[in-house]
């Protein structure tokens, strides 16, 4: 066997324990490091995990970011201090764990007996354990006040260190800026805890009181509510209920004005754990009197009865929220920060052998709001390129981000934008009841993972799933793009699932007087300018773009970009106006795009050049004429950069109504529409939009009639929605 | 309140107590049908819808090989291919679609890390994406990329019913794995 390596200090335990346990020896491991500690963790199998291996996920990250080596049989360790967490675990410690150390510490965390007097270890068996592998006794130290008395009544059997050994938590990491409960808002009440029967009030009545379902309290539970139901006969339907682990406690306990914790009369809570972790992110602690002698006046106590007195007195006095807010947090930090575990450290075995690491920080970026883009995957990139727009034109105290089912949301990367995808049904070949299970999952996995402020929607039709999850995120605000020119006669019927929403923003339609469908009239929406990713002013000139393009300065250019052909086969349609363009006269070059979500494609012609630029818009300028599909996106865009264009309706999209909007361009001379291409109409076409008079008057007219880009304007809707004012 | 509920609610407040759990477990561990009955005492699942045997929630196609409905038994594999640099998505399909033909037991679920989707698209193939380890320190810098990793991982898995995931790296299928060995991702029990 290879000799021992030598640690300052051995965490030991079950790993595989959640909750305290494994949370306070994080803490512990981040401080140890950061202060130079050199630190082992060891796994000790107990009885009181039923799974089998698996460490707790934040020790595993200590792990990850090397703050401690992992402890395995090949490798003995000798410990300057082994620090063993939960007497429970050491009751029989398993033979042949290669660990010897210099002195123990045995940290008691649990009551030696509740008050159903179970005793839920033996200290003299659990002492003699420890001695007969480490070599040495441990001493004992209780985690809090509620503890010591426990190990009081038995000190002839142990050695009992005077001072209590509490857990640390790192205040920094939990706090969110505090404004107290706004006047007329409801209070938010809550509690983070398993779901077992011993931690909620055995009483209907006291349950209730603590946690009304009468309205006037938001009460929302993180960690299950099975054993209410068990009490009460159901869990209120107005309640909040998330399972144990659904979603990162810190979040949740900013969301909460008041954590209220009453637990079952006969429970002995050694310490609270998820109380402090309350207290820290600034929320106003609510408890049984016995808390009184761990959390002192950073807690406000009361029966059952009492919470709602002490919620609504404290509701209508900002100052006296803010004050007791603060005393919690300044309590916390006081007497858990991380300083003072490297003190006691010290204080035990001395200064440590390391120097100080850096440890990476958990702490939430603050003062930013987050605002989720959500597009669905549509036949284009449309969707996603007006949230684009939008997102390109937040305030710098948004921060957006974006979950498309479109498999080109990459793009958003080259704007510093993060992203999420989720498969659209069409690119996974699965059935709408198949995908209607998987996308919910999905996006309340993202909803939870991120906490956006606000979610914008941009797709002709909210899903089933994201009206059930909306439900689950009260606290978010849902804006659905909505963008008009639907098909005359399209079903309306799915519509009304626009209820979910908070706000209905409709991009404008520069051929919005063509608009036949159903959307017309209905006044549920705030009308905002065509939206555009670009603006007439971010369009490169004609030899600027000729020359980023590496294009002949000089020789007349066409563009063909007649989308992704993911509904309809643009192959024979592009190859006809290829071979109209090759006959036009005065030697025109020819350009043909391949979107980044062209599904298929076949060769070009051999005198077309291919083109695979995004955003297009920017060099549009750089082209004398278009040929372009009638979909939101390119038609605006060639208006907006004044080239003149044949527009081809794709007349196979569900909604969008790209018939009706290119026959209106080409009525007001905007532009020449082919309904039907054939050799003959896209010759005709094309000899049009090259003779130079059409083109001048063609561009002129509609760069006129352009109206100004309405995506900053829709973002500030969104702003104003979540409090977010220019 | 039904008998049953109130058994359950009976039995769920005993068990509030860490000594009887502990007691009960003892007994669960020693007699495995005890353990069962138990479980429909308590009306606890007993895990055997989360583990269909291979059958997949989501049923993906299989690729642009096959005709619509072929394949559609082939359990799923989960290809993990992470750090990926421009133009390695394209590697990546084509290796594992080389590895398709040759086997042909298996379907592809790719999990990547890139924007870069066309050539699983343009194959027909499903994949499914995580933000890259530099993106997600920017966005959630409170939290572990490994745990992103890892429940992002587990929820695709129980979506899908995924039956095996195999971790690649891009330089491997560039020059180090022989198609021989590759292979052997494909060697599941149909």
């Amino acid at each position: 066997m290879s000799p021992a390596q030598h640690y300052d200090v051995l965490l030991a335990s079950d790993l595989r324990l959640p909750g305290g346990t494994t949370a306070s020896m994080a803490e512990e491991l981040r401080a140890q490091a950061a202060a130079g500690y050199r630190t082992a963790l060891l796994h000790v199998p107990s009885s009181l995990a039923n799974r089998g291996l698996g460490i707790e996920p934040r020790l595993r990250r200590c792990l990850d970011d090397g703050l401690a080596d992992l402890v395995v049989a090949g490798t003995p360790v000798h410990a300057t201090l082994a620090v063993l967490r939960n007497a429970t675990v050491f009751d029989a410690v398993p033979a042949n764990l290669p660990v010897t150390a210099d002195r123990a510490i045995m940290l008691a965390n649990h009551v030696r007996v509740d008050a159903a007097r179970v005793q839920h270890y033996d200290v003299a068996v659990t002492d003699q354990a420890v001695t007969d592998w480490l070599g040495v006794r441990p001493t004992w130290y209780p985690i809090g006040p509620a503890v010591r008395p426990g190990l009081e009544s038995v000190r002839d059997q142990i050695e009992l260190a005077g001072t209590d050994w509490l857990n640390l938590l790192d205040v920094d990491e939990w706090a969110v800026p505090r404004t107290g409960v706004a006047p007329g808002a409801i209070p938010v009440i809550g509690r983070h805890s398993r779901s077992s029967a011993a931690k909620w009030p055995e009483r209907a009545a006291d349950l209730l009181a603590a946690y009304p379902d009468d309205g006037s309290v938001r009460v929302r539970v993180l960690g299950g509510a099975d054993a209410v139901a068990d009490v009460v006969g159901h869990v209120p339907a107005s309640w909040t209920v998330e399972e144990f682990g659904a979603r990162d406690p810190r979040d949740f306990v900013a969301g909460l004005d008041f954590f209220v914790y009453f637990h079952r009369s006969d429970l002995v809570e050694a310490y609270g754990r998820t109380i402090m972790e309350a207290l820290a992110s600034g929320a106003v602690a609510i408890l049984p009197e016995h808390f009184r002698s761990v959390f002192g006046d950073a807690a406000l106590y009361t029966t059952p009865a009492g919470v709602r007195e002490i919620v609504t007195r404290l509701s209508g006095d900002r100052d006296a929220y803010l004050a007791q807010s603060a005393i919690g947090q300044q309590f916390v930090r006081a007497t858990h920060g991380h300083e003072s575990h490297a003190a006691r450290l010290a204080a035990l075995i001395g200064p440590p052998s390391d120097e100080p690491r850096t440890v990476p920080s958990r702490q939430r970026p603050a003062g930013r709001e987050r605002v989720m883009f959500v597009s669905s995957n549509g036949a284009g990139m449309g969707h996603l390129t007006r949230l684009l727009a939008m997102a390109n034109r937040a305030d710098e105290r948004i921060e957006p981000m974006f979950f498309s089912l479109s498999q080109a949301v990459g793009v958003v990367e080259q704007y510093g934008h993060p992203w999420e995808y989720c498969p659209s049904r069409g690119d996974l070949g699965c059935s709408v009841e198949e995908w209607n299970e998987l996308f919910p999952v999905r996006f309340a996995e993202v909803l939870r993972r991120y906490r956006p402020r606000a979610v914008v929607f941009d797709g002709t039709m909210p899903y089933v799933g994201m009206v059930s999850t909306r439900a689950k995120f009260p606290d978010i605000a849902f804006v659905w793009s909505r963008r008009g020119m639907w098909r005359e006669g399209t079903t309306t019927k799915f519509l009304s699932r626009g209820a979910i929403f908070d706000l209905v923003l409709e991009p404008g339609e520069v051929a919005a007087a063509a608009d036949r469908g159903p959307l017309v009239g209905r006044g549920d929406s705030t009308h905002v300018g065509p939206i555009t990713l670009l603006d007439t002013a971010d369009l490169l000139d004609r030899a600027t773009a000729r020359a980023e393009l590496g294009m002949d300065p000089d020789a007349p250019a066409l563009l063909l970009s007649l989308g992704a052909g993911n509904i309809n086969d643009i192959a024979s349609d592009l190859d006809l106006f290829a071979d109209a363009a090759a006959a036009l006269p005065g030697g025109w070059v020819t350009y043909a795009t391949k979107p980044p979500i062209q599904r298929r494609g076949g060769p070009l012609r051999e005198h077309v050049t291919p083109l695979s630029v995004y955003p297009l818009a920017r060099y549009l300028r750089a082209f004398d004429a278009a040929v372009v599909a009638a979909g939101y996106n390119s038609f605006h865009e060639v208006l907006m950069a004044g080239v003149p264009s044949v527009v081809v309706p794709n007349l196979a999209t569900t909604t969008d109504d790209q018939g009706a909007r290119a026959a209106y361009a080409d009525a007001q001379g905007w532009a020449v529409a082919v309904a039907e291409v054939t050799a003959q109409s896209a010759a005709d076409a094309l000899r049009r939009v090259t003779d130079p008079a059409w083109a001048a008057a063609a561009s002129a007219r509609a760069l006129e009639a352009y109206p100004a880009n309405g995506a900053g304007e829709a973002m500030q809707h969104v702003e104003r929605l979540i409090g977010v004012h220019r | 309140m039904s008998a049953g509920r109130r058994v359950q609610r009976a039995a769920r407040r005993v068990l509030a107590f860490p000594a009887a759990r502990r007691v009960v477990v003892a007994v669960g561990r020693r007699a495995p049908r005890v353990k069962d009955a138990g479980k429909v005492l308590l009306g606890v699942e007993a895990g055997g819808s989360r583990h269909l045997h291979g059958k997949p929630r989501v049923d993906i196609r299989g690729g642009h090989m096959l005709l619509p409905h072929q394949g559609r038994r082939w359990p799923i594999v989960l290809v993990v291919a992470l750090g990926l640099e421009p133009g390695d998505t394209e590697v990546v399909a084509d290796a594992i679609e080389r590895v398709q033909l040759t086997t042909g037991r298996f379907r592809p679920l790719f999990l990547v890390d890139s924007g870069q989707l066309g050539p699983f698209r343009s194959r027909s193939y499903a994949v499914e994406t995580v933000m890259p380890r530099a993106m997600y320190a920017c966005v959630n810098p409170q939290d572990s990329y490994g745990d992103y990793l890892a429940d992002r991982t587990q929820s695709i898995v129980h979506a899908y019913g995924v039956r095996s995931v195999v971790p690649v790296s891009v330089a491997a299928l560039r020059d180090g794995v022989r198609p021989d060995e590759l292979r052997l991702l494909g060697q599941l029990e149909l």
